[in-house]
């Protein structure tokens, strides 16, 4: 009995993991994993060698397993596409992350090409230089509605740490998720609702 | 009865929110801190204990639809793809909070209310509704009695109760589908000959209360429009029976009725409104200079902004989704055998047919998930569950159940999982919408 209940969590556990990954509406993201070898920069190096590197909105990881930024895209353009740029910073060789586009759907808009590049070291990207090898989210946001709307939206942009293939902000959830699934089978709940309806 | 009811639905209730509370507050779609920042200006507010560990947590999927016209200055839709969801329930909530319409956190709580309020009238009067349909003698009023206890209880079990601890519009279309469908259900007669007929003391009930309701649950969703098969179907027998009088004055009127408002709802309107100048849509007039499209609105809307369409969703990566519907779709087609096949029922006709074109539809056209939050505003399903429960009146017989009583159990022990994850689920902002 306790096999067969084990292999329902689990079940439960896989299917909930296989519903992520098909996430519509207002979220869009992608795992990146750095390479092992990436020659990645010390916060102290970066800040003694370049000074206008912050050009460039960043998301740093440093001790923090998740962290988040809220950037204002303009949408007023409606012949080129916008493009932001994110640079992600103190992240970790051979560790794969998890980026993550959240916008309200109070404003309609469209994320698209939702990628990172790697700009290497030296090289100069939008009006910046830096002596290390850097890596950069973007994406490119576009109104999708009728009509048109000309504003300042407000997307906010998480970079996750992930553990075991899974984001570690899911981990709160799954866990609730699997007491809640234990619980109605401790307490035999299907059981108990169909007595209840039976007498009722 | 009354009160046992109330006590089941205040305890579902209570244990649903309970789950939304405990669900984590980092929810996985981090935009309901962008929507807050923008629809409420204090960030104490929004912190405050009771709005970050329970209400905020409401405010997910269509529910942000829903706030945002409830709350705006006008109460009109700002957006093309906003017409999709019900103006009908915002204008009631926005009705109803009229002096304070522009806080969010007081129109949130004053829609959870009503929503409440609603998904249990609607219970009760499902409760009337399947005494009305199954007591056709004194000596069924036990059974008829037993099976409507049930009914109302597996109502409030629906599978759709995750979203219904929100805002969304469908405890309106329950309400008004089953106050409807009672309204049509006492308006008609099938005497033991079997001539169906509608007796003209029940004009006022039949063309006037059943086709407002009808009407407005429409209005409100539009998957409610299938109840006008109610009026098909009367049209249809009347006219066999030669009572051409009545066909006109009770269903034909009624249907036409209903349908005029729905051409005004999904054509004029939106055609007066976006037309000419949208292109797309507009260009597919009928006739020239007549505001009918052959693409309304709503169609337009689902297909454009959510890949609404025929066979559209048959993706492998939809697969889940499908498999969350399959609970529902096999009870519904189930339900609709038991009640034309095993126990035939003329007067649940209709009701069989709409279930049938409802599976079919949704299953073809639409997001197949959908059909565990929409389904509810037919009782067919309700009632053969309950039928079946009641005939099972030894709980020994449930331990090795057969056939269709194998299909009930099920079907309830997966409620038993799915309404308590769909709660967390919805909370925490994840999939399935």
């Amino acid at each position: 009995m306790k096999v067969a209940q084990n292999q329902f969590v689990q079940w439960i556990i896989a299917f909930i993991v296989l519903c992520f990954g098909f996430v519509q509406a207002n979220t869009e993201s992608i795992l990146y994993k750095v390479p092992h070898n990436f020659p990645l920069s010390k916060l102290r190096d970066r800040v003694a060698s370049t000074n206008d590197v912050n050009f460039i909105p960043f998301i740093s990881l440093l001790g923090e397993a998740m962290e988040q930024t809220t950037i204002k895209v303009n949408t007023t353009n409606l012949q080129l596409r916008n493009t932001t740029y994110i640079e992600l910073t103190d992240l970790q060789a051979d560790e794969t992350y998890q980026i993550k586009v959240c916008w309200s759907a109070i404003h309609p808009i469209s994320i698209s090409n939702l990628q990172t590049v790697v700009i290497p070291r030296f090289t100069e990207f939008r009006g910046t230089t830096s002596d290390y090898a850097r890596i950069v989210v973007m994406f490119q946001t576009l109104p999708d509605s009728y009509p048109s709307e000309h504003t300042m939206v407000p997307i906010q942009v998480s970079l996750i740490t992930t553990r075991l293939s899974i984001p570690v902000d899911i981990y709160p959830i799954l866990v609730v998720m699997v007491l809640l699934v234990t619980g109605l089978l401790v307490t035999r709940a299907p059981r108990v609702l169909n007595d209840v309806l039976l007498k009722f | 009865m009354l009160a046992g009811l109330t006590l089941y639905f205040v305890l579902f209730r209570s244990i649903q929110y309970l789950l939304v509370f405990l669900t984590p507050v980092r929810q996985f779609d981090t935009s309901t801190a962008p929507l807050l920042n923008e629809l409420c200006s204090s960030p104490t507010e929004i912190n405050s204990y009771w709005n970050k560990y329970f209400w905020n947590k409401l405010l997910a999927w269509d529910a942000v639809f829903f706030i945002k016209n409830m709350t705006s200055r006008n109460g009109k839709p700002q957006f093309e793809h906003e017409y999709a969801f019900s103006q009908l329930w915002s204008s009631l909530v926005r009705w109803v909070t009229k002096s304070n319409s522009e806080n969010i956190y007081h129109v949130l709580k004053v829609a959870v209310a009503m929503e409440n309020v609603l998904f249990y009238l609607s219970g009760i009067v499902l409760y009337f509704l399947t005494k009305k349909t199954f007591s056709h003698s004194k000596k069924q009023s036990q059974f008829s009695e037993s099976i409507a206890r049930k009914t109302s209880l597996l109502f409030f079990l629906t599978s759709a109760a995750g979203f219904l601890t929100s805002i969304y519009s469908e405890p309106l279309s329950f309400f008004l589908a089953f106050i409807g469908i009672l309204s049509r259900e006492s308006s008609i007669s099938i005497p033991v000959s079997g001539q169906f007929d509608c007796p003209w003391r029940y004009w006022f009930s039949y063309s006037f209360i059943s086709m407002i309701c009808f009407t407005l649950a429409s209005l409100n969703r539009s998957n409610c429009i299938l109840l006008g098969i109610y009026f098909v179907f009367d049209l249809i027998e009347l006219t066999k029976n030669r009572r051409l009088v009545k066909a006109i004055c009770f269903p034909l009127l009624s249907g036409l009725l209903m349908l005029s408002a729905l051409i005004y709802q999904q054509y004029y309107l939106p055609y007066r409104t976006f037309c000419p100048q949208r292109g797309e849509w507009c260009k597919s007039q009928l006739f020239p200079n007549l505001f009918i499209t052959t693409t309304s609105l709503y169609s337009y809307i689902q297909g454009h902004y959510w890949e609404v369409g025929f066979l559209k969703y048959w993706t492998l990566n939809n697969l889940p989704n499908f498999l969350l519907a399959v609970p529902n779709i096999i009870i519904l087609v189930y339900s609709s055998m038991y009640f034309s096949k095993i126990y035939p029922s003329y007067n649940l006709k209709p009701l069989v047919w709409i279930t049938r074109v409802l599976v079919v539809t949704v299953c073809i056209f639409a997001h197949v998930q959908i059909l565990n939050r929409i389904a509810s505003f037919i009782p067919l399903h309700l009632w053969y569950l309950a039928d079946r429960l009641v005939k099972t009146s030894d709980p020994k017989q449930m331990e090795n159940p057969k056939g269709d009583d194998k299909i009930v159990k099920f079907y309830i022990y997966w409620l038993a999982f799915w309404i308590p994850l769909q709660t967390v689920l919805f909370a925490a902002f994840l999939p399935p919408a």
